[in-house]
């Protein structure tokens, strides 16, 4: 592979390119055979590692959640996935076909780790609200449906479309379509990231490590590769921004890689709201940057995709999702009012960023400090070899963003969810200029040789690690295992699921109930019931009250499933309750049990419902609608 | 044949025969060959109307595949907004017309000879490698399989559904039913009361995942209720439902 890009703007034409790929790409034969004798025994490494990985969660499944053992099994697991691919990829002393081989070999065998967790049905929240909007989809054939638990998800169907098309002609159930859409569009995001980073640099070895660096983000192994619009779209994202690489940089085939931009960001606006504006503005900052360099061409080219871009973003929110922005607004509001109240002085109102194990945390603020540390070497030399090439500069200028992550992270109210949501795309930037500075130190030197072969892979690997430890799922279901009382993943059992079902099947979709904040979730999506958020006064109080009647007929709740299991054990999320839980964080101890049961002495209301620990309440002629 | 054409011939009749075993109604593996090849035509085709069959082979994979999966995507919507439904044999349509529109494009295109280089594969990789590469595979499948073994494996506490719903159609009917999920066959004693009177009652024995259902009659102004024994202990009910006074007059 080669790079079109003028030689005198690649970011690598400053050094002299390491001595194993210059050779193999003059296509010695003995330089190939070494790529793959690397490449193999990790791919077998990566595969041990990963049944490790799985050999821990099966533990924990059967009976050791509490032991230490699976956790460590575990680690080992992904240490052997990810340890020896970054060390040889730092290493230079791969092919590019070695490069890419041990690139996707991490990103499968992350993906399996991924699939292995949950093996048998979606269990993670945006899994499951995805899943009902394809099963809304392929029971309608109709688009922008109803789906209650998330109402946006209708308006962006790419996914949907893509999963309800293969299972429809393939047969396929929608999870084994889910499991294939997601799987494909992460292994892409990942390839196409690649090529991306391989076209700016015109070295593989940089985009290998750009990749991994990429790698490290929090969110990839799990977020960002699930069943949810994001995953498909930043594929689109990534092809659309490869295109546009070649019709503004490029020198074959501009009208055909045009067309595949154009595709590539129709696709995107259709599927993901964020990652839609996030490539408009992509495409405006290299139209930009193309004009600060006077390529006056390559400008008109960026400008055209941006303004086609930010027109199908307009477009789609007039015309097919106009809801999109109350739905983005609450989040951009509440990060405002902290940087606001910041810089005037006081203080923000975000809760303390995240408070896990003290290792985790640890772990998390070595990699703050070693990637913030690490970007200002990637600017100066950017500054110094490449400020005449656009798109290292807008790369640039994109990684600049990282530190306003950091700054969301420790001010903004839930500001590790919103700091872990926007590494997806920081962390493209990032990466690039993250490898540009590690090459930069690892020039060919014997002086210098001990970082190349010491500390630039325990950095890479001490990254990706963080990426794992502070990622999805939390710490305390790292591990899947018995129920947990208002988690995640661990709150979805059979019971849970059957309950939402029972509720669907006799009960009808789209009723308005009342939960804790696991069953929020399976109630919406294997239920179609449309539950409320706000709802922690229905449970808290003792007895009823004319506020509480109040608050119910506002809501318009009609169903209240009560889960005993609060009245036994502390929510392992720290809250109990879906939406604003006034006690979020600050339980000591379980739930009265006097409020959990108080409906049965409620008049008027029918308890419908009963499977020992979850039983369901109809409201309907009681107390709470009385005049 | 020229490169085009054999091209075309070969992803025309994938996209016609995958149409054809898709809206003839077949199911098993027929189906799962011919969906795939559907889902994928489009978009190697579409790849090679636009770039030409230019460029290094990953590149070519990876558009290939971005152009199949945004076919869906935004023909979906075009099909939507044509007011056509997206059912089965819609989606095998529009994939099979795409792929077979870019054939038509491909073959009034004229045939450019590809250029050597660049454009072609990497060394060869030695067998030795391919098998290593193999071993990965299966040890990844069957760590899959481990997990898989965990999940359906994993001990949960069994339960037992009892639920008494006045019926959508019917407030003055209700459902009334049992469902055993305790992991074992067990037997029960079901008791239904029209206030404090006892109105019916069954035994039922049921196997783990099997379910009892009846119809039972609501009256207006009267509290009704069932009572289910897990036995042989009928002196403490295992599960109780109650369906109010008010409720009758259900919406």
């Amino acid at each position: 592979m080669t790079s079109t890009y003028p030689a005198r703007a690649r970011p690598d034409a400053g050094w002299q390119a390491p001595n194993v790929s210059s050779r193999a790409d003059s296509g010695q034969p003995e330089h190939a055979a070494r790529s793959g004798r690397l490449a193999g025994p990790i791919a077998v490494t990566a595969a041990l590692g990963l049944m490790l990985v799985a050999a821990a969660f099966t533990a924990s499944r059967m009976g050791h959640a509490s032991a230490s053992w699976p956790d460590r099994c575990y680690w080992l697991g992904q240490a052997m996935i990810v340890g020896p691919a970054a060390l040889a990829l730092v290493s230079r002393r791969l092919t590019e076909a070695g490069t890419v081989a041990i690139l996707l070999t991490v990103t499968v065998a992350e993906y399996l780790a991924k699939v292995c967790y949950s093996p048998l049905l979606f269990s993670y929240p945006d899994e499951m609200e995805h899943w009902r909007s394809t099963v809304n989809l392929l029971h309608s054939g109709r688009l922008f449906g109803v789906n209650y638990v998330l109402p946006i998800s209708p308006h962006y169907p790419g996914l949907e479309e893509v999963t309800a098309s293969l299972a429809s002609i393939t047969g396929l159930s929608v999870y084994d379509a889910g499991l294939i859409v997601a799987s494909a569009a992460h292994v892409l995001f990942i390839g196409l990231l690649y090529l991306i980073f391989r076209r700016m640099s015109g070295s593989w070895w940089i985009a290998g490590l750009a990749a991994l660096i990429y790698c490290s983000n929090p969110n990839l192994t799990e977020f960002d590769s699930m069943f949810a619009y994001q995953t498909l779209a930043v594929a689109f994202l990534a092809v659309t921004v490869l295109a546009a690489w070649h019709v503004t940089a490029g020198r074959e085939r501009r009208a055909g890689w045009m067309a595949v931009a154009v595709i590539g960001l129709l696709a995107t606006v259709i599927t993901h709201h964020v990652t839609s504006y996030v490539l408009a503005a992509t495409l405006a900052l290299v139209a930009v940057a193309c004009a600060c360099a006077r390529q006056r061409s390559a400008a008109v080219r960026a400008a055209v995709l941006a303004a086609v871009a930010t027109g199908a973003v307009v477009c789609w929110l007039r015309l097919a999702a106009p809801q999109t922005m109350s739905y983005l607004m609450p989040e951009a509001q509440s990060l405002l009012a902290n940087v606001r109240g910041l810089l005037d002085g006081g203080h923000s109102a975000a809760p303390s960023a995240s408070a896990g194990p003290p290792g985790d945390v640890l772990l998390s603020g070595l990699t703050v400090l070693v990637l913030s540390a690490i970007l200002p070497v990637g600017f100066w030399y950017v500054w110094r070899r490449f400020r005449s090439n656009p798109w290292t500069v807008a790369m640039a200028v994109g990684a600049a963003c990282w530190y306003g992550v950091v700054v969301v992270r420790l001010v903004a109210a839930d500001g590790s969810e919103l700091a872990g949501r926007a590494s997806t795309f920081v962390f493209i930037p990032l990466g690039y200029i993250a490898a540009l500075a590690v090459a930069q130190f690892g020039r060919p030197g014997r002086s210098r040789r001990w970082l190349i072969s010491g500390l630039l892979p325990a950095i890479v690997v001490l990254v990706l690690l963080n990426g794992m430890a502070n990622g999805w799922p939390p710490y305390w279901e790292r591990l899947p295992g018995p129920y947990q009382v208002a988690g995640f993943e661990r709150s979805v059992e059979p019971a849970e699921i059957d309950t939402a079902q029972w509720a669907l099947r006799t009960l009808g979709p789209g009723n308005r109930f009342a939960a804790d904040f696991g069953s929020y979730t399976v109630l919406g999506s294997y239920g179609d019931q449309n539950p409320v958020l706000n709802d922690a006064f229905l449970y808290t109080s003792p007895r009823f009250s004319k506020a509480a009647a109040q608050q119910v007929q506002a809501a318009a709740i009609r169903y209240v499933l009560v889960d005993l299991r609060m009245a036994r054990e502390l929510p392992a999320s720290g809250q109990y309750f879906p939406g604003l839980d006034p006690g979020a964080g600050h339980y000591t101890h379980p739930l009265s049990i006097a409020g959990l049961v108080k409906f049965s002495r409620i008049r008027g209301v029918s308890r419908i419902y009963d499977s020992g620990d979850i039983v369901i309440y109809d409201l309907w002629g009681s107390r709470y609608y009385a005049p | 044949m020229r490169r085009n054409q054999k091209l075309a011939a070969l992803t025309g009749s994938a996209a016609v025969a995958g149409f054809a075993v898709v809206s003839a109604g077949l199911a098993g593996p027929a189906l799962l060959v011919a969906g795939l090849l559907l889902a994928v035509a489009p978009g190697y085709v579409w790849a090679e109307v636009l770039l030409g069959g230019r460029g290094p082979v990953l590149e070519r994979v990876l558009v290939s595949a971005s152009l199949a999966l945004a076919c869906p995507v935004i023909g979906g919507v075009a099909l939507y907004v044509s007011g056509v439904p997206l059912h089965q044999v819609q989606w095998a349509a529009l994939l099979a017309g795409s792929t077979v529109t870019g054939d038509v494009v491909l073959l009034l295109r004229p045939d450019r000879a590809r250029p050597a280089g660049p454009g072609r594969p990497g060394p060869a990789w030695r067998p030795a490698q391919v098998a290593l590469f193999a071993v990965a595979a299966v040890v990844a499948a069957g760590a899959v399989q481990v997990a898989r073994y965990g999940a359906e494996h994993q001990q949960y506490t069994g339960f037992t559904q009892l639920w008494l719903a006045p019926q959508q159609s019917s407030a003055e009917l209700a459902s009334l039913g049992v469902a055993n999920y305790q992991g074992s066959t067990d037997s029960y004693r079901l008791v239904l009361r029209r206030g404090s009177r006892v109105v019916a009652s069954w035994t039922i024995s049921l196997r783990t995942g099997q379910t009892w259902q009846r119809r039972v009659p609501l009256r207006p102004g009267l509290r009704t209720s069932a009572d289910l024994f897990l036995l042989p202990d009928l002196a403490h009910p295992y599960r109780h439902v109650a369906v109010s006074a008010t409720a009758s007059s259900t919406p």
